[in-house]
C-alpha cells in the first residue's frame, strides 16, 4: 500500500519540520546530517521515530548511517 | 595562537550570543569582543549540534558550582586552561576567594592585551593569572603563587577533557587530588562515549580532526572514570535536567538506561 508507506514517511518529515521551524520542506535527497536537521544528539530520538513509523525493530550497536542520511534512504531502507 | 586557542574564540562567540537573549542564562558583556576575530566564523562552521546551547548551560553549571562551593566555604577557585573565559569579570564573590586562571602564557599574553585593547576592565573577583604548560608540570607554577594545597580547593577544567586522551583527563584528575585536601571538588564537563561513536558525530568529529583538534575522550560512565582518580561523584545531570539548563536544551533528555544515546556530562565532584 504505497499511500500508507508515504503517510508515515511523512511522519518522519513532520518530525523533522516540527524541529526545525525555519523549514518548510525537506526534499528526498537532501543530506539530512549535512543539512544539520539531525544532529548526534537528536539521533537517537530520531531512529526512535523511524521506528515507530515504519514499525520495523532497528538495532542501534549496528546502524550504518547511510541508511538516515536522506528521506529517500530511509524509505529504501525502512518503509 | 594555537588551534585550540581558536576553540576558545567559539565558546566566546556562543557565550555572546546567550548574552544577548532576553531569558539569558548569564550576561558576559566581553564575549563578543572577545569572539573576534574567527569565533562567529568557527561557530558557524562547527556549528549546530546543540554545540552553542550547550556552551550556554555549561557554563551556567559551572557558575552555580562555584557559587555554591563559595558558599560551603571554599575560598580556592582554579580555572584551567581558562581561555578566553571571563567569569573572573562578572561573578561577585567575597574579597577572601582567590581565583586562579591556569593557562598557556601565550593564550594570557593575548587575553591580556585583547582586555587591554577594551579599556582593561577590572575583575570582579580577586584573580591571578598563572601561564604553564599544561602537558607539564603546571601544579608547580600554580603553588608558587599562594595558592595553599592545604586548603579546600575548587577545580574547573571547562571544555578541556575532550581535547585530551583519557590516560590525559585521569592525570590530571589526579594531579587536583595531590593538590588537594578533602572537601576540595572538581565541576567539569565531560562527553559521553556515545556521543564520539554516534554515526551522527562523525562528520563533526573528522572536521575537527581536520582542524588539528580532534575530540579524544568521551566516557559513558562518569561516576567510575572520577573515582578511578580518586573523586566522589556528588551531583551528575545532564543538560535539560533542573539546575543543568531546564527549559532551555532543544532536545529530549534520554534516560540513563537508553543505550548509545550520545550525551554530555556535567558533573561535581568531591574528594573524600
Amino acid at each position: 500500500m504505497p499511500s500508507t508507506t508515504s503517510s508515515n514517511l511523512d511522519t518522519v518529515r513532520n518530525w523533522l519540520l516540527a524541529k526545525h521551524p525555519e523549514r518548510t520542506s525537506i526534499a528526498a535527497d537532501e543530506d539530512l546530517i549535512k543539512a544539520r536537521l539531525v544532529d548526534s544528539l537528536s539521533f537517537v530520538e530520531f531512529v526512535l521515530t523511524v521506528e515507530e513509523a515504519s514499525g520495523v525493530e532497528i538495532d542501534h550497536e549496528t546502524i550504518d548511517l547511510e541508511d538516515f542520511r536522506t528521506l529517500e534512504a530511509i524509505e529504501r531502507k525502512y518503509f | 595562537m594555537e588551534t585550540v586557542s581558536y576553540t576558545s574564540q567559539w565558546t566566546a562567540a556562543a557565550r555572546a550570543l546567550e548574552s544577548e537573549r532576553s531569558d539569558a542564562l548569564f550576561v558576559d558583556p566581553l564575549a563578543r569582543a572577545l569572539a573576534e576575530p574567527k569565533g562567529f566564523e568557527l561557530l558557524d562552521h562547527y556549528g549546530g549540534g546543540g554545540l552553542v546551547e550547550f556552551v550556554a548551560v555549561r557554563t551556567r553549571y559551572l557558575d552555580d558550582a562555584i557559587g555554591d562551593a563559595v558558599q560551603k566555604g571554599i575560598r580556592q577557585v582554579v580555572l584551567i586552561a581558562a581561555g578566553m573565559d571571563t567569569r573572573a569579570y562578572r561573578l561577585s564573590l567575597p574579597d577572601d576567594v582567590r581565583v586562579y586562571e591556569v593557562d598557556h602564557q601565550a593564550l594570557i599574553d593575548e587575553k591580556e592585551k585583547r582586555l587591554a585593547q577594551l579599556g582593561s576592565p577590572a575583575p570582579t573577583v580577586n584573580l591571578q593569572r598563572v601561564g604553564a604548560d599544561l602537558a607539564g608540570d603546571w601544579s608547580a607554577a600554580l603553588r608558587a603563587t599562594d595558592f595553599d594545597p592545604a586548603q579546600p580547593t575548587l577545580w574547573i577544567p571547562e571544555a578541556l577533557l575532550f581535547f585530551l586522551t583519557e590516560e590525559q583527563s585521569a592525570t590530571l584528575m589526579r594531579t587536583f587530588a595531590a593538590n588537594s585536601v578533602p572537601g576540595s571538588q572538581v565541576a567539569v564537563d565531560i562527553l559521553s562515549k556515545a556521543l564520539l561513536r554516534s554515526p551522527a558525530t562523525q562528520i563533526f568529529l573528522s572536521s575537527l580532526n581536520e582542524d588539528g583538534i580532534p575530540w579524544l575522550f568521551g566516557t559513558d560512565e562518569p561516576e567510575e572514570f572520577m573515582a578511578g582518580t580518586g573523586w566522589t561523584v556528588r551531583e551528575l545531570k545532564e543538560p535539560g535536567e533542573p539546575g543543568a539548563g531546564e527549559g532551555r536544551w532543544p532536545y529530549a533528555v534520554q534516560p540513563r538506561e537508553v543505550k548509545g544515546a550520545a550525551r554530555n556530562w556535567l558533573l561535581r565532584a568531591e574528594l573524600a
